[in-house]
């Protein structure tokens, strides 16, 4: 004659599987990678241009981490307001994609200057600049010197996507041919 | 099945109690591992520090994926390209080693073996490093001591460290060039070490800058001084006070506390004007070498040469100057400025015009050859690829700076390393380096030079002043080449010259370009202004270029309508033209400069003189005789002398009054008409140097010196009466030198490249006729009679000595010691107490040569096994005559013998014929015996 199960489990049987649970939740947490080290390893494949954007994930760790830890944002800007994060030489972008960061502190930047010297053959294009809760699109039909203005920092560390849009671009400064800079107010 | 589950569904309460107990168990050990690190780590650098959960999480993870690691880790590779060390401690040595690491100083060391291919070596390990990675974890570094005498590949203490830094390769990068670019440097590499079988992992190997160093670059042993501050120390007490620094090799023994050369060099930094140094730098400072290492760090972005710590520098006595030792170059750095950090050494150096032009020249080439992004590049991936199976299988691989740098505590916690990591950091890294690689580049290449024509001009008709200044603003000087000067179309045949403080600087033109009449170097000047980042190691100031005004005069016969100068970028070596100066360039030349004969007090505002090249002085040539000439007192003739002694002048020498030539000197004597130099009233007078390198191409023909001693100069230790130290191409002809006393030698050389000696000969010599250290010669018809010690005396020298002769040597005739080459052809030996000698890793090669009446004939050995190989004599076929013993070896130099024929009786007729009568001037050999009397009875039957 078979025995049924009883209608609910014993104590013992609950804290075993809880027990195991908490186990293999506390183990796959600690192999989990922890924010600061994600950051630091983004932080060496944007500068080094191996990756070019951040996905949503890292988006998110970046964001919370940097609000979490005051000196974060400037720690990866080189004690600078505002720069560059991803692979750039003197400012010419070496990626099609490009990560700034910029502090609470950056007020006094009031744009983004871009002086653009790309292949002919590539252009027309549009720069998309997304921010926190804002968004900018600039359309590019010839070389020239374009502004786009900066909204107000927020009171938290900001990342700000630069993405280029409409041609093949190849993630290399001579294809791109665009200079990126800040500019002050006066 | 079901009936298990059923059973599991009832679980009773202790029962599940003991099944969660191991997981439990596991949780916890991993939780106390992560939290115990993270406490270790907190109290070795900062207690204040909180527990977070992100600091745990940290810890956690680093914890189980370091353990994942080890249970997928190769094993070491079986055939490794790195150095292996395998130590045997006992467990008492081993605690009382580990207890080390509690002590800031006097760590104990405690006795180990090490193996080595021929068994167990004795050794001592003490542990090294203040730092908390160099003993947190499992991977201690290490110093390790051998007994005297005992080497392991030619060094008695090296040391194993734990290196954090996550590059791995970017020290050993930046040494190997430096090494490549000849700047002294210990040897350094990678190892992997075990103690008692257990695989501890790869190290940083580094030998210790000692008289092994010296030894292993064929360098005479000399001072080094090694200069680290304590924590509790000033930082001016460095450069005030020689107790605070350490001596780690010395001359002699007698010399092992001394410190006045360092003294010497310190109170010079302090308290010398800036002329008074520039010489001191140009005679007594290698410049080249400093300039290397200073274009090394600016190149690497180096910051750890600074006014408090890793200063070595080594003193070389015949040399007679200073220069640094490769020491921690911690690089891979960027800031928009060269050099990121200074110190007092470095700052006089850069206020004597004229350096920061060597040193960016040399800091061009580097960047365009050995410095160069791809070179670099290639130079790490080839250490990383030799490198990784070694480090893919060290259990203990890791490094700091994993975090961003949020604080010091997350910036300098050690964690795993894998090789992932390692390519991401070196490519990083080399993403730091092209950036300023490309910032220094586009500062060095910019023209420097302005012109401003000043308003105003004196005199009409027939002669027009118009005075102008040259304005260089850049990072080198320049080499002006000419001038181009326009006038307007009326002014036909316009006659021109320029003048500098009132001396024409070219001929006078009519054409619109004139050409220098000599060479004239123009440069920048250099202000210290106060750093933004002071504090004690960095120091409260940092120097910057700022443009300096060189006054010129053109005197024309009409009114310029334009001018411009061409010249050489001092850096770069490319020409350059003038351009008109700029409002923002004239607005910051300084009003106020030092003169140079100031001594600067290094406060902000000090600007350094603006003067022409005080490096390189104008050529001058002194002509000496003919006739006497009293010398009283010592004569030094600097190096920008030219030295021409006439035939037939007579030197007579006060009481130790020398002859110091630092340019090239030719004694022009002949055989009616030698140089003679000699006392005065039977007085013992000093010697002759000929030190350093401007001295090449000096040569002495036909000249008589007798009875002197040593020079005494600077603290160069001359052994010799005559000494040639620090140069090449000399030669030596015709010349009578001897019966010097309180001296080793008559003749003493080092580091002598194409030395040639002809027809020379030594009588009566004090100790040892001739001995050349670290010289190639070529020797011939060499006369050495009656020597208190060798007639010749080698070591590390590459010589040829053909139709000579040595007779009565009280040591040996010809001694070829320490790594020595010599070739003996067509030369007797006689009557001294060894022929011919071959010690310490020598070769001699013997032909056509008789060694005669000398109490052993042959004779090889090994002194000390810091020269590694056997010495080795070979000859074809041997004259060994009248000696007690023929053949004299260790039990070492078996083997070391390659003797053709030995004959033990004197030549036959027309055997050795050349040497009879061409050499020795006699008609057959039962001539000898009589010839050698002679010659032992002072020139008397």
């Amino acid at each position: 004659m078979k025995a049924s199960l009883p209608k609910h489990p014993s104590v013992g049987f609950i804290a075993v599987c809880l027990t195991y649970c908490l186990v293999v939740s506390f183990f796959l947490w600690g192999l989990s990678t922890p924010d600061l080290d994600r950051i630091w390893t983004l932080h060496h494949l944007l500068r080094t241009g191996e990756l070019d954007r951040l996905s949503p994930e890292d988006k998110e760790i970046l964001s919370s981490a940097i609000v979490r830890h005051e000196s974060l944002a400037r720690v990866l800007l080189d004690g600078a307001e505002i720069g560059i994060e991803s692979a750039h030489l003197d400012g010419w972008i070496a990626t099609p994609c490009v990560t700034l960061l910029r502090t609470s502190q950056s007020g006094h930047f009031k744009s983004i200057s871009m002086d653009v010297q790309t292949p002919q053959d590539l252009i027309p294009f549009s720069i998309v600049v997304k921010g926190d809760g804002w968004k900018e699109k600039l359309e590019v039909k010839k070389h020239g010197r374009f502004e786009i203005e900066l909204p107000k920092p927020p009171d938290a560390p900001e990342i700000i996507e630069v993405i280029l849009k409409g041609s093949d671009f190849e993630a290399d400064p001579s294809v791109l041919g665009i200079k990126m800079t800040f500019e002050e107010k006066r | 099945m079901g009936i298990a589950f059923n059973r599991f569904y009832r679980l009773r309460p202790l029962a599940s109690a003991l099944l969660c107990l191991p997981g439990i168990l596991f949780c916890f050990w991993y939780a106390w591992i992560s939290y115990s690190s993270f406490d270790r780590y907190r109290r070795m650098v900062d207690k204040d520090v909180e527990l977070t959960l992100e600091a745990f999480h940290i810890q956690l993870f680093d914890s189980l994926r370091r353990d994942l690691r080890w249970m997928s880790m190769p094993s070491p590779p079986s055939s490794s390209k790195i150095k292996s060390f395998s130590f045997h401690v006992s467990t008492e040595n081993l605690e009382k080693l580990y207890e080390g690491a509690e002590l800031e100083a006097a760590r104990p060391y405690v006795k180990a073996g090490l193996e080595t291919n021929g068994g167990i070596q004795e050794i001592e390990l003490r542990l090294r490093g203040q730092r908390h990675w160099h003993n947190i974890g499992r991977q201690k570094s290490l110093k390790a001591r051998l007994p005297k005498g005992e080497l392991v590949d030619g060094y008695r203490v090296f040391n194993l460290i734990n290196d954090p830094a996550p590059i791995v390769v970017g020290e050993q990068i930046i040494l190997d060039l430096a090494r490549k670019n000849g700047v002294l440097t210990p040897g350094s590499s990678f190892a992997r070490v075990l103690i008692n079988g257990a695989d501890l992992g790869v190290f940083r190997y580094e030998t210790q800058p000692d008289e092994s160093l010296l030894r292993s670059n064929r360098l005479v042993p000399g001072s080094i001084y090694s200069g680290n501050l304590p924590g509790s120390a000033k930082t001016s007490e460095l450069w005030k006070d020689v107790s605070r620094w350490k001596k780690s090799a010395w001359r002699i023994d007698e010399e092992k506390d001394e410190f006045d050369n360092l003294e010497k060099l310190l109170g010079n930094i302090r308290s010398m004007s800036t002329r008074q140094f520039a010489r001191f730098a140009r005679t007594e400072i290698d410049l080249e070498a400093f300039a290397t290492f200073d274009a090394l760090d600016v190149a690497f972005g180096g910051d750890q040469h600074d006014f408090r710590q890793n200063h070595k520098l080594h003193f070389d006595p015949y040399r007679g100057r200073w220069e640094p030792v490769a020491w921690n170059f911690r690089g891979f750095k960027h800031d928009p400025m060269f050099n990121l950090v200074e110190n007092p050494v470095l700052l006089r150096l850069k206020m004597i015009p004229g350096y920061l032009s060597l040193r960016n020249r040399i800091l061009y080439d580097l960047l365009v050859g050995d410095c160069s992004v791809p070179s670099v590049r290639a130079r790490g991936k080839k250490i990383l690829k030799k490198l990784a199976p070694e480090l893919a299988a060290d259990r203990f691989f890791d490094a700091y700076k994993l975090l961003p740098r949020i604080d010091r505590f997350h910036r300098q916690m050690v964690r795993p390393m894998d090789l992932h990591r390692t390519a991401l950091v070196f490519e990083s890294e080399m993403t730091t380096y092209r950036i300023r690689h490309a910032f220094l580049m586009r500062e060095i290449k910019k023209n420097p030079m302005w012109i401003r024509v000043n308003e105003g001009q004196i005199g009409q008709g027939e002669e027009v002043e118009t005075s102008f200044d040259l304005v260089v603003d850049g990072r080198t000087g320049v080499r002006l080449s000419g001038f181009r000067v326009s006038f307007a179309p009326e002014c036909q045949d316009t006659s021109w010259q320029v003048y500098r403080r009132g001396s024409p600087v070219t001929e006078p033109s009519t054409s619109d370009h004139a050409t220098l009449v000599r060479p004239m170097k123009i440069f920048n000047a250099v202000r210290l202004i106060e750093r933004d980042d002071a504090n004690s190691k960095r120091g409260e100031v940092r120097t910057v270029n700022v443009p300096a005004a060189h006054r010129f005069v053109l005197k024309s016969t009409c009114a310029p309508k334009n001018i411009e100068t061409d010249g050489v970028h001092l850096a770069m070596g490319s020409r350059i033209l003038s351009r008109p100066a700029r409002d923002e360039v004239l607005r910051r030349i300084p009003k106020k400069v030092l003169d140079v004969d100031d001594v600067p007090k290094f406060v902000v505002g000090e600007t350094s003189p603006v003067q022409e090249d005080l490096l390189s002085p104008a050529p001058e040539t002194v002509r000496l005789g003919p006739g006497t000439l009293e010398v009283p007192t010592t004569l030094v003739f600097e190096e920008h002398y030219t030295v021409e002694v006439a035939p037939g002048t007579r030197f007579k020498m006060g009481k130790d009054a020398s002859l110091i030539f630092l340019g090239r000197a030719i004694f022009k004597g002949s055989k009616t008409e030698p140089i003679v130099i000699g006392g005065t009233g039977g007085k013992p007078w000093g010697g002759i140097a000929l030190q350093g390198p401007d001295t090449e191409g000096s040569s002495l023909t036909h000249v008589i010196a007798r009875d002197g001693t040593a020079p005494r100069y600077r603290m160069i230790p001359y052994p010799g009466m005559i000494n040639i130290h620090d140069t090449r191409d000399i030669a030596i002809a015709h010349c009578r030198f001897g019966g010097n006393t309180l001296s080793d030698d008559v003749v003493h050389t080092a580091y002598v490249k194409k030395l040639r000696i002809d027809h020379t000969e030594i009588a009566d010599a004090s100790g040892d006729a001739f001995d050349l250290e670290f010289t190639s010669s070529s020797l011939t018809n060499l006369s050495v009679k009656r020597a208190g010690d060798d007639g010749l005396d080698l070591m590390g020298a590459k010589t040829l000595i053909s139709d000579s002769v040595f007779v009565d040597c009280s040591g040996n005739g010809i001694s070829a010691g320490e790594e020595s080459a010599v070739r003996i052809l067509d030369t007797l030996v006689a009557g001294s107490k060894v022929g011919v000698l071959a010690k310490n890793a020598s070769e001699v090669t013997l032909m056509a040569s008789l060694l005669y009446q000398n109490k052993t004939g042959i004779r090889v050995y090994s002194k000390t096994n810091r020269y590694t190989g056997n010495s080795r004599i070979a000859s074809d076929v041997i004259f060994i005559v009248g000696s007690k013993k023929e053949v004299k070896r260790d039990k070492a130099s078996k083997g070391a013998l390659a003797l053709g024929r030995v004959q033990r009786r004197l030549p036959a007729d027309g055997t050795l014929d050349h040497l009879a009568k061409n050499v020795l001037g006699l008609d057959g050999w039962e001539d000898l015996d009589r010839f050698i009397k002679i010659v032992m009875n002072g020139g008397r039957p």
